[in-house]
C-alpha cells in the first residue's frame, strides 16, 4: 500500500466504497405491503395475530385453520360494516378480552369471559355501603363501616393513585379492625399504580411473577420468564387483616394486583374468581386505518402458571339474589363477618 | 426500480464520474507540465513588461528583467557618484579667498547633494532589490499549485488578490502553519418530506413533512503535513407523518451528530477528493399517537462512519460557486432496540435490559447519508444551499425500521480566522 502511487490509492478507495454499497442494493427495509382492500386488510390482520399474539399455542388455537375458515367470508366487494363484522368474528375466537379491533364505528370485543357468569356487583348497593360523606382520594373511594371495618372501592386502575393520597387513605383508617378493598367490576389499567397500591401491604421484598415476552414471529419464540418482585413501600404500611373483593369482571391490572395481594400473608380473596387477562397488550393497525389491540407479553403467577384465565378466590360466594334485593351485599358482607371473627 | 435503489445508484454513478474526472485532471497536469518546461525555454527572450502569461515562465522573465534594472541602476548610481566627486572637486580647485568659503559651502552642498542622492539611489535600490524578491516568491508560488490549493471549501485559489486583505488572507492560506486557523462554518435550515417506519409501532409506513437544522464546521489540521482536515456536522430534525389513510399521526424526531477526519486529495486546483471516517452519534424517537403499551419506539446507536467528499470549486463565468458532494456510511456500531414483543415496562420498570444493546454493520443497519451543497457569495455574504437524502434503516432484534428524509436547506457560510492568544507577555 505504502508504494502505490497516490492515483492507484484514490482508485482502490473509490472501489471500496463503490463495493461497500452493493450489499445496501438489495437492503431496502421495508415490510410486505397488503393493500387496503377487505382481502389486503383480512390478510394484514390475519398476519399481526399470527407473529406478535402471545397465547396461540397456550390456548391452543389452530390459526391457519381460523384463515381458511374466514377467508372464504371475504370478498373484495363488500362494505366495510361487513368486513369489520366477519374480523371481529374472526377475533372472538381467540377468546381474549384484551383483543379488540377498532374502527370510527365500532370496537369488536369479546367480553363473554365476564358476560356468561354472574355479575356478583351492584353499583347502588356500593352507594349504599359507602353512604354520603365517603372519602375520595385520586381513584379510591372509601369509608369506615359500623362495625369499624374499612371499605374501600377503587374502580379502575387506569385512575392514579399517589403516595400522598395512600398515606392519607390509610391514616384515616388506621384505627379499623381491617379493611375491605373492593376491586370487582374493576376491569384494569395502569400496572404501575396496581404495583403501588400492593406495596403497601407487605414489609419485604416478595416474589409475584414473572414475566416474558415475543422473541421472534412464530408462536413458540418466546424469551425466558423474568422475576418480578413487589417491593415494600418505604411509606404507611398496612399491618392488619385484608381482604379483596373479585368478580368475574376484575380483569388485566386487577389481576395483576390480586395476583400480588393473593401471595401476602394477611391478604384473603372473597368473591368470584377473576377474569383473567394476564397478556400485556401491544397496538398494531390495518392498511384501512382500523386499529388492533392483542395480548403481546404474558403474565405468570409465582409458580410460573398461567393466570390468563383468572385467579380463583380463597372463599367463592356469589351475591344473592334476595339479598340485593334488600340493598344487601352478600359478598361484602360476608367479607365483614371474616374480618370479625379474625379480630 | 424504488427510491432507495435509484439513489444508491446514483451514488455509484457520481463516484465513478469522480474517477474520470481525476483522469482528465491527470491528462491536463502533463499537458500543463509540458508547456511549462517549454515557456522556461522562451523566459529568457521574454519582454520586460510582459503581464498576461500565468505561471512559471512570467515569473522567470520578470526575476530576469528585474535583475537588469537593478544591474542598470547600480551602474547610474556609481556614475552620478563619480560626476558629483569630479565636481567637487573642480570647484574645490576654482575658488580663492573669500569665494573659498562659499565654494566650501557649495561644496558641502553638493555634498549633501551627493549624500541625498546617494540615499534616494540607495532606496530605489533596496525597492527594485523588494521587487525582485516578490516576483521569484510569485514565480515558486506559480511552480507549486497545490500550495496554494483549496484548503477550505469556498476558496479559489486562482482567484486575483484585489485588495490588501485579500492579499493577506491569500498569503495566510499559503502559509502552512497558519491555513489550520481558518474554519468554514455554516448553518442552514431546511423543510422536506420524511417517511417513518417501525414496526415495533406500526406495519404502516407514516409520510409527511420534515423540519431541519444542520450546522457544520471544516477546518484542515496539521496532522498528515497539512492533508487532513477536520469536520463537525450537526443536525436535529423533527418530523410529523401520518398513516396511508390519514387518520393517524406519528412524532418523530432525530439529533445526529458527527464528528470526524478526512484525508484530502487534490486533483487539480479547483478538484479534490476527501476520504475518511466519521464518528456518528445519534438519539431519538418516534412516537405513534394512538398506540397502548407500545406508543413510542426510542432510538439511540453510535456508528464509526466511512466517509467521502467531492469538493468542486468553479466558475460560471466570473461568478465562483462551490459545490461539494459527501457520502456517508455507517460502517460498524451498536444501537438500542428492544426484543421483538418486548416491553418498555419490561426493560425499565423489571429491569430486564439483556440484549437491548447490540452490534450493528451493514448487514442490520443499511445505511448512507447523503449531502450536496452549493455555496456561492451573494454581495458581502455567502450563501450556500443543500439537499440531504438520509436513508436510516434498521432490522435488529426482529424488528424493522427505517426513515427516508428528502431535506432542502439553505444557510449562509462564514469564514473565520482564528487569532493566536497572546495573552503571555
Amino acid at each position: 500500500m505504502m508504494n502505490l502511487k497516490p492515483r492507484y490509492i484514490r482508485q482502490l478507495l473509490r472501489l471500496c466504497l463503490i463495493a461497500m454499497l452493493v450489499p445496501i442494493l438489495e437492503s431496502c427495509i421495508r415490510e410486505e405491503n397488503f393493500d387496503n382492500s377487505p382481502t389486503g386488510n383480512f390478510e394484514a390482520l390475519w398476519k399481526i395475530i399470527d407473529e406478535q399474539y402471545c397465547f396461540l399455542d397456550y390456548k391452543e388455537v389452530s390459526w391457519d385453520s381460523i384463515h381458511t375458515k374466514y377467508a372464504r367470508l371475504i370478498t373484495d366487494n363488500m362494505g366495510y360494516d361487513g368486513l369489520f363484522d366477519v374480523l371481529g368474528k374472526m377475533l372472538a375466537e381467540l377468546k381474549d378480552g384484551h383483543v379488540n379491533l377498532y374502527a370510527s364505528s365500532n370496537t369488536a370485543r369479546y367480553w363473554d369471559w365476564y358476560l356468561d357468569y354472574p355479575r356478583n356487583f351492584n353499583e347502588s348497593i356500593i352507594e349504599k355501603y359507602l353512604g354520603r360523606d365517603y372519602r375520595i382520594g385520586a381513584g379510591l373511594k372509601y369509608t369506615i363501616l359500623e362495625d369499624n371495618i374499612g371499605y374501600i372501592y377503587y374502580e379502575a386502575f387506569t385512575a392514579g393513585i399517589g403516595n400522598g393520597n395512600l398515606d392519607e387513605m390509610l391514616s384515616y383508617l388506621a384505627s379499623c379492625n381491617g379493611i375491605i378493598i373492593d376491586v370487582r367490576n374493576n376491569g384494569g389499567g395502569n400496572l404501575t399504580n396496581s404495583t403501588r397500591f400492593a406495596a403497601r401491604f407487605t414489609n419485604e421484598k416478595v416474589l409475584t411473577g414473572y414475566m416474558y415476552h415475543k422473541t421472534g414471529k412464530g408462536h413458540s419464540d418466546f424469551s425466558d420468564p423474568v422475576p418480578i418482585y413487589l417491593e415494600p413501600s418505604n411509606s404507611i404500611r398496612w399491618q392488619k387483616k385484608v381482604i379483596v373483593l373479585t368478580n368475574r369482571h376484575s380483569y388485566s391490572a386487577t389481576n395483576d394486583f390480586v395476583n400480588a395481594m393473593h401471595i401476602l400473608p394477611n391478604v384473603t380473596l372473597v368473591g368470584d374468581k377473576t377474569g383473567g387477562g394476564s397478556g400485556l397488550p401491544f397496538t398494531s393497525e390495518l392498511p384501512n386505518g382500523w386499529t388492533v389491540r392483542f395480548s403481546a407479553s404474558p403474565m405468570l403467577n409465582a409458580n410460573k402458571e398461567q393466570i390468563e384465565f383468572g385467579i380463583d378466590p380463597d372463599v367463592k360466594i356469589d351475591m344473592d339474589s334476595t339479598e340485593e334485593a334488600k340493598g344487601i351485599d352478600t359478598i361484602i358482607e360476608t367479607a365483614r363477618k371474616l374480618l370479625k371473627i379474625v379480630s | 426500480m424504488n427510491l432507495c435503489k435509484a439513489s444508491i445508484l446514483l451514488t455509484g454513478y457520481l463516484l465513478l464520474i469522480g474517477g474520470n474526472i481525476e483522469a482528465q485532471s491527470t491528462n491536463s497536469q502533463k499537458t500543463e507540465v509540458q508547456s511549462t518546461e517549454a515557456s522556461k525555454a522562451e523566459v529568457q527572450h521574454a519582454k520586460v513588461h510582459s503581464t498576461e502569461v500565468p505561471g512559471t515562465e512570467t515569473a522567470g522573465a520578470e526575476t530576469q528583467n528585474t535583475e537588469a534594472q537593478k544591474e542598470k541602476l547600480q551602474d547610474t548610481v556609481e556614475q552620478s557618484e563619480r560626476t558629483r566627486e569630479t565636481e567637487i572637486k573642480s570647484i574645490k580647485a576654482e575658488t580663492t579667498g573669500t569665494e573659498t568659503q562659499s565654494t566650501e559651502a557649495q561644496g558641502k552642498k553638493a555634498q549633501k547633494t551627493v549624500v541625498q542622492d546617494k540615499k534616494t539611489q540607495k532606496a530605489e535600490v533596496k525597492e527594485t532589490e523588494a521587487e525582485v524578491q516578490s516576483a521569484v516568491v510569485e514565480g515558486k508560488r506559480a511552480q507549486k499549485p497545490e500550495a496554494q490549493d483549496t484548503i477550505i471549501p469556498g476558496e479559489a485559489p486562482e482567484a486575483k488578490a484585489q485588495s490588501i486583505e485579500d492579499k493577506v488572507m491569500q498569503e495566510l492560506r499559503a502559509d502552512p502553519s497558519a491555513r489550520t486557523r481558518f474554519i468554514t462554518r455554516s448553518t442552514m435550515y431546511g423543510i422536506g418530506f420524511s417517511n417513518v417506519f417501525d414496526t415495533y409501532l406500526s406495519p404502516q409506513e407514516y409520510t409527511g413533512i420534515d423540519f431541519r437544522i444542520a450546522r457544520e464546521s471544516m477546518r484542515m489540521t496539521r496532522m498528515a503535513q497539512g492533508r487532513l482536515s477536520l469536520q463537525n456536522f450537526f443536525q436535529a430534525d423533527v418530523s410529523y407523518t401520518h398513516n396511508h389513510v390519514d387518520n393517524n399521526n406519528t412524532i418523530a424526531g432525530l439529533m445526529n451528530w458527527n464528528y470526524g477526519l478526512h484525508y484530502n486529495f487534490p486533483i487539480t486546483p479547483n478538484f479534490k477528493l476527501l476520504a475518511g471516517g466519521l464518528g456518528d452519534f445519534n438519539g431519538g424517537f418516534v412516537y405513534n399517537l394512538r398506540n397502548n403499551n407500545n406508543p413510542a419506539s426510542a432510538r439511540a446507536y453510535i456508528n464509526l462512519d466511512a466517509s467521502g467528499m467531492a469538493i468542486w470549486n468553479l466558475r460560471i463565468k466570473t461568478y465562483p460557486v462551490t459545490l461539494r458532494y459527501q457520502l456517508n456510511l455507517p460502517i460498524m456500531g451498536v444501537m438500542f432496540s428492544p426484543h421483538y414483543g418486548q416491553s418498555y415496562y419490561e426493560i425499565f420498570t423489571l429491569n430486564n435490559s439483556g440484549g437491548v444493546v447490540q452490534f450493528t454493520s451493514l448487514h442490520n443497519q443499511p445505511s448512507l447519508r447523503q449531502l450536496l451543497t452549493l455555496d456561492f457569495p451573494v454581495g458581502q455574504v455567502k450563501m450556500r444551499l443543500a439537499y440531504i437524502w438520509d436513508a436510516q434503516q434498521s432490522r435488529v432484534n426482529g424488528i424493522k425500521t427505517h426513515t427516508y428524509s428528502h431535506v432542502f436547506m439553505v444557510g449562509f457560510v462564514k469564514e473565520i480566522y482564528l487569532l493566536r492568544n497572546k495573552g503571555k507577555r
